[in-house]
């Protein structure tokens, strides 16, 4: 079946920054080097150890990541964010407590008007992540 | 069981991005779109001007394989500015390359950074940045 799933794009700390997700939600961790690949020979030297393709996947979730950024170099934005939709409150307490680590918790986990526990964060990667628990079972929808 | 989603920010465009994504996912929003002025009324929320008012507080959208994209406006009066950038990509990984073109055509038109889609030692690849400010992937691997 035809699937989404986010793509990280990092500026060479690819590696140090899916080991970090891997840390923070479990799952196994995949990785191609650009020197792996067949792309190696046209590229320069020092890009060789950078990750092509990295692939983080769990039961719940799928993260793939790449060094390969276009050439107007790595901008940090703030239009995509990913959201977490935990299914227990100690599990989302965990992910935050995680991830925020190095991080900056922007909003910090409170109850919300639709019954759930939410809060933000930007890792220490600038990438931004929302974390949602229902505390009546229905989704974050 | 914990689901992963894509969180989407606009500038107040929020209804017409997902009317967009709406038809080109031919998908259907899996509750009303919520605006700021349908929010139960809140203790200490600020005084939000019509314009703020009308303005979409949430919104979710089922796309591939079920996947949910949401959505909301920033809020300029709130400090809020969005950045478009490029280190958040939504891959959009196609069971067939008839899908990948038809997604690819709808979502790059009028958008910039396109890159067509072409062969790869891995399959058909492509990406571009679409009208409103998102980045898109498309992927169909090799069998």
């Amino acid at each position: 079946m035809s699937s989404v799933n986010a793509y990280l794009t990092f500026n060479g700390n690819c590696c140090e920054a899916m080991k970090f997700y891997k840390k923070c939600l479990g799952g196994v961790l995949i990785f191609q080097t650009i020197g792996e690949s067949s792309l190696s020979e046209k590229m320069p030297l020092k890009m060789k150890k950078c990750i092509l393709h990295a692939v983080l996947k769990n039961r719940d979730l799928v993260l793939m990541g790449s060094d390969l950024v276009s050439a107007k170099r790595l901008i940090q934005g703030n239009a995509v964010s990913l959201v977490l939709n935990c299914s227990s409150e100690k599990e989302i307490r965990e992910y935050y407590k995680r991830l925020s680590q190095g991080g900056k918790q922007t909003h910090p986990l409170e109850n919300t008007f639709w019954n759930a526990l939410f809060g933000g964060l930007t890792d220490r990667y600038q990438n931004i992540w929302l974390l949602n628990y229902n505390r009546e079972q229905t989704n974050f929808t | 069981m914990s689901k992963v989603s894509i969180y989407l920010n606009f500038q107040g465009n929020t209804e017409e991005a997902f009317n967009f994504y709406k038809a080109v996912f031919n998908s259907e929003f899996v509750t009303p779109l919520m605006k700021m002025k349908d929010a139960p009324p809140q203790p200490a929320a600020p005084q939000l001007s019509e314009k703020d008012l009308n303005s979409v507080m949430h919104v979710s959208l089922p796309i591939l394989g079920g996947t949910l994209i949401m959505g909301t406006d920033m809020l300029e009066s709130m400090g809020h500015k969005l950045v478009v950038g490029n280190n958040t990509t939504i891959n959009l990984d196609c069971d067939t390359r008839e899908e990948a073109h038809k997604l690819f055509d709808a979502l790059s038109a009028g958008g910039t950074d396109v890159a067509p889609l072409s062969e790869q030692f891995w399959g058909l690849w492509g990406c571009c940045l679409d009208r409103y400010g998102i980045r898109w992937m498309f992927n169909v691997m090799n069998q």
